[in-house]
């Protein structure tokens, strides 16, 4: 058995996401709006974070709820990259569900979602309207 | 590069490995002719160009993203005053109509 690695848990800022990292139940967040100013200071550590489960992950069920108000360009490159590394790890066996939280009323956001998952062969995406989500 | 690298993380980071392992293996290909060798070198230096345009847009887009952000707060701001601005003046005419 793996290690249980120390969570992850960074609080909204006004430019940047919630991040909840809760490694042993395999619960993974983040949620809020993101156009940091510099998205690798931002997202550098939380991918770091991710890629070390995710290492150490195998036959576990994790679950990723993404629940974004806006993001800008490099914010959607950072999740394009985590989405990327979560269908990796469903390819080798880690069962992987997204699931994709946006507003009954906010089309755009789900639009997001439905192109996101496009290229994703491996895991599990969820488009999940917030209004029925925990 | 502060929107794309920070301490050794690279947004671009597949795409940085992959003209790593191009480079080498076009440096695999020298013993190839010189028109092969041709068509590798254009590829590797497209992709490397198309890399470097994907950074630039980003970059772009952030900065025009930003800037839609700070409009939309400072709407938000305009609209909960003009609101309280309103809430005000039916206060005033109700008082007025009293009087």
């Amino acid at each position: 058995m793996s290690p249980v690695m120390e969570n992850l848990t960074i609080p909204a800022t006004e430019r940047s996401p919630a991040v909840e990292f809760d490694f042993a139940a395999g619960r993974l967040s983040l949620k809020g709006e993101s156009y940091p100013e510099d998205a690798s200071a931002v997202y550098g550590p939380i991918f770091q974070a991710l890629e070390a489960f995710l290492a150490t992950a195998t036959e576990r069920t994790v679950r990723f709820d993404f629940e974004m108000i806006y993001f800008n360009s490099s914010s959607a490159k950072a999740l394009m990259n985590m989405f990327l590394r979560l269908d990796r790890a469903a390819a080798a066996g880690v069962t992987v569900v997204v699931n994709w939280v946006s507003a009954a009323d906010d089309e755009t956001m789900r639009e997001f979602g439905e192109d996101f998952s496009e290229d994703l062969d491996h895991l599990t995406f969820n488009l999940v309207e917030s209004a029925g989500a925990d | 590069m502060a929107a794309t690298r920070e301490a050794g993380f690279s947004l671009f980071d597949a795409e940085e490995r992959i003209l790593g392992l191009a480079e080498n293996l076009r440096r695999r290909l020298d013993d190839l002719p010189a028109d092969l060798r041709g068509d590798a070198d254009q590829l590797i230096e497209a992709y490397r160009r198309s890399v470097r345009e994907q950074r630039q847009l980003v970059k772009v887009s952030d900065r025009l993203q930003g800037q839609l952000a700070t409009v939309n707060q400072e709407l938000a701001r305009r609209k909960a005053e003009a609101e309280e601005a309103l809430d005000r003046l039916k206060e005033a005419q109700e008082t007025l109509v009293q009087a």
